[in-house]
C-alpha cells in the first residue's frame, strides 16, 4: 500500500516538473528552451536510431567505473576499518588524496590511459572508490563491539566475520555512498565524453549544440538524466532487497 | 569442569598499566551454575570474556575440561548483555548461526529445533527480525542459538538486566527450565543479588578494583520450588547484600 503510494508520489512530481519546464519554454519563447512536448515526441522518433548506442557507451562506462569501486573499494574499506594498523598506513593516503578534485587529473590520465575508454573509466573510478572506501570503513568502524563477541566464542575465522558481520553490516553504508557518488560520476562521465570520443551521451548532447539542433540536445539531457534516475532508482531498490532489515 | 587458576588481566589505557583481574581462582563442576557478583568495574565482564577466548591476553590458566580456552576446539556460548543477535538475521537464521560456524556440513535436525523453539515461545517469529522484537523475546533467541549447540559452557553477561522486572523473572524461569534439560555449565555475572541467589549454584563475589574472589558461597536454595516466594531466599539475600555491602565499602 505504501508502496504504490510512493510511487504515485514520484508521478505527480515528474508531471509538476514537465509542466513547469512547458510553462517556462511558453513564457520564454525562444529556440534555446524548446517545449517539452516536441523534446518528447523527438525522442521517441531518434532514440532507436541514433541515441541508443550513445546511450549504451555511457551506461557501460558507469557500470564498468562503479564496478571496478566496488571490487577494489570494498575489500580496502573492510580491512581498514577491522585492522587499525592497515587503518594507520592508508588512512593518511586517502585523506590527502580524498579532496583532489579528480577532474583536474583528467588530462594526465589521458596522456597516460589514451583519449579512449580506459581514461573514461578511470576517471569515474577515482571519483566514486574513495568515497566508497571511507564509507565501509566508517561502517566497520561503527560496529558495536559486542557484536563480534558470540562469533569469537564460536570460534569464527575471519572469513565468517567477514561474511557474516562485516560485509552485511556495511552493505547500506556502501549502498548510499554509491548513490551519492553516482551523480558526481555522470556529471564526470559528460565531461570525459566530450573528448576523444564519438561515442557518449555528452558527445551526442555536445554535438547537437554544436549543430545547434536545440531538440536533439534537449532529448540528449533527458536521457542522460534517465540513466541517472534509473542507476539511482537501482541503488535504492537493492538497498530495499538486501537491507530491508534496517526498516524493522 | 572449569578451572580457573591464579588469573591476572591487565589493562593499558592511555599509556598506564591498569590492573583489572588480579589472581583468581575458581572452580565449576561440570554442568554447575555460577553466578558473579560485583560491583561495576570489578572486572567481572573482563573475567567472563577471558573464559569465552575474547580477550587472550592475561596471566594464569583457564581450563575447559582439562583443556586451555579454544573457541575453534570447544563450544562456548556467549550471550553479551545487548544479547548480541545480528539484526541483519532473521530469528530462524541467528539461532542457526552457531550451527553454522560449528558442523559446517552437519545439518541441525529440524524437528529438534522445531520442538526447541516452541519450548522457548519462539513458534512462528522464525522470520521476523531481531529490531521486531521484543527485549525479553530477543533475550530467548540469545538462549535458543546458545543452547542449539549443546556448549561445553555457557557464559553470560548480565543477561537479564536489560528487562522489565516482570520479563526479567520470567525470562529467568525460561532459562532455569531449559538449563534442567540440558544441564550446561554456565557462568554468569550479574549485579542483582536475587538474581544471583535464584540461579547460582555457586555464588562468587568479587570486589575491588583490582578484581578479586572475596568469596564463594555454595548455595543450598538452588533449583527449590517456588524458592522465590519463601523466607528462607529472602533470608540469603539479605545475608549476601550485608556481606556484599561490608566487602565493597572496605
Amino acid at each position: 500500500m505504501t508502496k504504490i503510494r510512493r510511487g504515485i508520489w514520484y508521478i505527480y512530481a515528474a508531471l509538476f516538473f514537465f509542466a513547469l519546464w512547458y510553462v517556462l519554454a511558453a513564457i520564454v519563447n525562444l529556440p534555446i528552451i524548446p517545449s517539452p512536448v516536441k523534446v518528447v515526441s523527438n525522442l521517441f522518433t531518434i532514440f532507436l536510431g541514433k541515441i541508443a548506442v550513445h546511450a549504451v557507451y555511457s551506461l557501460w562506462r558507469i557500470v564498468a567505473g562503479v564496478f571496478l569501486s566496488i571490487v577494489i573499494g570494498i575489500p580496502l574499506g573492510l580491512f581498514m576499518g577491522y585492522f587499525p594498523r592497515l587503518d594507520g598506513a592508508f588512512a593518511p593516503l586517502v585523506y590527502l588524496t580524498y579532496p583532489i578534485p579528480k577532474i583536474a587529473l583528467l588530462p594526465i590520465i589521458m596522456l597516460l590511459f589514451g583519449l579512449g575508454e580506459a581514461s573514461k573509466i578511470i576517471m569515474i573510478f577515482l571519483i566514486i572508490v574513495f568515497q566508497v572506501v571511507v564509507a565501509v570503513r566508517d561502517g566497520v568502524y561503527s560496529i558495536p563491539k559486542e557484536t563480534y563477541y558470540p562469533l569469537y566464542s564460536l570460534g569464527a575465522n575471519f572469513l565468517a566475520i567477514f561474511r557474516e558481520i562485516l560485509i552485511p553490516a556495511s552493505l547500506p553504508k556502501i549502498l548510499t555512498s554509491l548513490r551519492v557518488a553516482m551523480a558526481t560520476a555522470i556529471s564526470v562521465l559528460f565531461f570525459t565524453e566530450t573528448f576523444g570520443t564519438e561515442y557518449g551521451m555528452g558527445y551526442f548532447i555536445m554535438d547537437a549544440w554544436m549543430r545547434v539542433n536545440y531538440i536533439e540536445m534537449y532529448s540528449g539531457i533527458v536521457v542522460l538524466s534517465c540513466i541517472g534516475l534509473s542507476l539511482f532508482g537501482l541503488i535504492d531498490y537493492l538497498e530495499r532487497c538486501w537491507c530491508h532489515w534496517q526498516y524493522k | 569442569m572449569i578451572e580457573i587458576k591464579d588469573l591476572s588481566v591487565n589493562y593499558v589505557a592511555q599509556g598506564e598499566r591498569q590492573s583489572v583481574l588480579e589472581e583468581v581462582n575458581l572452580e565449576l563442576a561440570a554442568g554447575e551454575t555460577c553466578a558473579i557478583i560485583g560491583p561495576s568495574g570489578c572486572g567481572k565482564s573482563t573475567m567472563l570474556k577471558v573464559v569465552a577466548g575474547i580477550i587472550t591476553e592475561f596471566r594464569g590458566e583457564v581450563l575447559i575440561d582439562g583443556q586451555p580456552v579454544c573457541p575453534k576446539q570447544q563450544k562456548i556460548g556467549f550471550i553479551p548483555q545487548n544479547y548480541g543477535l545480528l539484526p541483519w538475521k532473521n530469528v530462524y537464521d541467528n539461532i542457526q548461526l552457531g550451527a553454522k560456524l560449528k558442523n559446517k556440513n552437519q545439518n541441525t535436525d529440524k524437528e529438534k529445533l522445531a520442538a526447541f523453539l516452541k519450548q522457548l515461545g519462539l513458534s512462528g517469529l522464525e522470520r521476523r527480525y531481531p529490531g521486531e522484537l521484543s527485549g525479553g523475546q530477543q533475550q530467548r533467541v540469545a538462549l535458543a542459538r546458545s543452547f542449539v549447540l549443546k556448549p561445553d559452557l555457557l557464559l553470560m553477561d548480565e543477561p537479564f538486566s536489560a528487562l522489565d522486572a516482570i520479563t526479567r523473572e520470567e525470562m529467568q524461569q525460561v532459562f532455569l527450565s531449559i538449563w534442567r534439560k540440558y544441564s550446561v555449565s554456565t557462568i554468569l555475572v550479574t549485579h542483582y543479588v536475587e538474581e544471583a541467589v535464584y540461579l547460582g549454584q555457586k555464588i562468587v563475589v568479587l570486589s575491588g578494583t583490582p578484581g578479586k574472589v572475596s568469596k564463594v558461597i555454595d548455595n543450598p536454595h538452588f533449583g527449590v520450588e517456588n524458592i522465590r516466594s519463601r523466607p528462607e531466599f529472602f533470608e540469603l539475600c539479605r545475608e549476601l547484600r550485608k556481606m556484599i555491602k561490608e566487602d565493597w565499602s572496605r
